[in-house]
């Protein structure tokens, strides 16, 4: 799960120095691993640093869709040959109180692949923007952002 | 969640999920559970050691609330960082109990809310703050991106002539606030002090930032510069056209003004910069990697495009193409 709401003073953004999860990426493939997947990181972080759902639709659109190519190439170049795929999520849970400090709560999730991206078009991406938008203006709703990492073989492409 | 206190025995209706409920389990029937806790025996735990009766009550509360492991699902995990890599069955909480879904059924939910259709008045304005506010990002909290090889120098160079040129206009405007003094009590009180002194600190922390080579000091910078174009500039000159001010000061605030929006533009290339140095050289040998795993994915069918083959008897192992590459 990447830390930040994607603002100028708290940006998203994925701590490997400190983040357990991240660090056990290493595992994978140790002597290989320990050399790239920081610099990896690095340049994740930098991409995600300037990624904002608060910026104008044209922008966050070209901001994402360079933080959904940097992922693939991650897969391509680190992860696909240990057998792991990287995605990116985009997390909504919003929550209603019921009765009596009970909440319903509703979890949505939407795997942001480089292949669903770019399915999207130009019109769906941009009203996905713009959902994310509202809701973070109307501040009902938590939008988060995560790095899933998942078996993958080669037949999963 | 009600819960019945009784003398001796206690009947808890325990919602399973207390807190939080997703939308799969709307048609969960509640579930009565009866228990007859003993406090006692929790207390032989390592857990934590509760000194009160509130805390007891507490604790017991919690204890009926953790899930039984029959309710578990197996799930199977790779375990790597091992001499071989061995898959193992462990038992997790069922996913209701995770603060964030990726299952489809969530993504799906995710895709049907994205189809709402959205054109009501609310909406609508709701859409006009946020492009209000993304122009406001735009010009003075501009997130930047990580300049390229090229023309480095050049940004350096503007950046630190602006901000020479904002410690100018800056030191100008202080000429005419404390000459004559009388002025400090209009202009200089919405000036300095409508947010106390930020139109000062912003140079500092800019000419520090500069010197140090600290992005965090080149983002406070930025954020008092946008404090200052956000209210002290604004009432500074509602002041002095009030007061008809000079023109040549009245011009200074709003040059001052304009070129906050350059310092927000080129400072954020700088701060990313700053923050990491490689990232063009990084993201194009990345780039150049993942185009030679493409190339000789192409070229090479899947037996031979080994990620992990282990020679038992000779002892030594093949590398995946990528390692060789990087090598």
């Amino acid at each position: 799960m990447l830390s930040g709401c994607g603002t100028f003073n708290s940006p998203y953004y994925l701590n490997f120095e400190k983040d357990p999860y991240a660090k056990a990426l290493v595992y994978l493939r140790e002597e290989k691993m320990k050399k790239d997947l920081p610099i990896w990181f690095n340049n994740l972080n930098a991409l995600l640093g300037k990624l904002s759902f608060y910026k104008l639709g044209v922008q966050t659109m070209k901001d994402l869709t360079d933080v959904i190519q940097w992922i693939e190439v991650g897969n391509k170049t680190l992860f696909n040959p240990e057998n792991t795929k990287a995605t990116l999520y985009l997390f909504e849970n919003s929550y209603q109180e019921v009765e009596g400090g009970s909440f319903k709560q509703k979890r949505r999730s939407l795997p942001l692949d480089e292949k669903i991206w770019a399915s999207f078009g130009w019109e769906m991406g941009h009203d996905l923007i713009r959902f994310v938008q509202a809701k973070l203006m109307v501040k009902k709703s938590e939008i988060r952002l995560g790095v899933l990492f998942r078996e993958h073989t080669r037949d999963d492409e | 969640m009600q819960l019945t206190t009784m003398s001796n025995k206690k009947n808890v209706n325990i919602d399973p999920s207390p807190l939080f409920l997703s939308d799969d389990e709307d048609e969960q029937e509640r579930v009565t559970k009866e228990t007859s806790t003993s406090f006692a025996s929790a207390q032989n735990t390592l857990g934590a050691i509760r000194h009160n009766k509130a805390d007891e009550e507490e604790g017991k509360q919690e204890d009926d609330e953790v899930l039984d492991e029959a309710n578990m699902s197996e799930t199977k995990v790779y375990v790597h960082g091992e001499k071989e890599t061995h898959m193992e069955y462990v038992k997790i909480i069922d996913n209701s109990r995770r603060a964030f879904e990726t299952s489809l059924a969530s993504t799906r939910a995710f895709t049907k809310s994205l189809r709402k259709p959205r054109s009501s008045c609310g909406d609508r304005c709701i859409r006009f703050r946020a492009t209000v506010y993304a122009f406001w990002i735009l010009f003075f909290k501009h997130h930047g991106k990580a300049p390229g090889e090229k023309g480095l120098y050049s940004i350096f160079l503007a950046f630190s002539v602006l901000i020479a040129f904002d410690i100018m206009l800056l030191m100008s405007m202080l000429g005419h606030i404390f000459g004559p003094v009388s002025n400090f009590q209009s202009i200089g009180v919405t000036f300095l002090l409508t947010y106390p002194l930020i139109t000062i600190m912003a140079p500092i922390c800019g000419t520090l930032g500069c010197i140090l080579g600290s992005p965090d000091l080149l983002k406070s910078q930025s954020s008092m510069n946008a404090a200052a174009v956000l209210l002290n500039y604004p009432a500074t000159l509602a002041v002095m056209l009030y007061k008809q001010d000079e023109a040549v000061y009245i011009a200074c605030v709003i040059v001052l003004w304009f070129n906050k929006i350059a310092l927000s533009f080129v400072g954020a290339k700088v701060r990313q910069h700053l923050i990491n140095p490689g990232f063009v050289k990084n993201e194009s040998k990345f780039r150049d990697m993942a185009e030679r795993q493409d190339n000789s994915m192409n070229q090479f069918p899947r037996d031979r495009y080994l990620t992990k083959v282990n020679h038992e008897e000779e002892g030594d192992e093949l590398k995946p193409l990528s390692v060789n590459l990087l090598d």
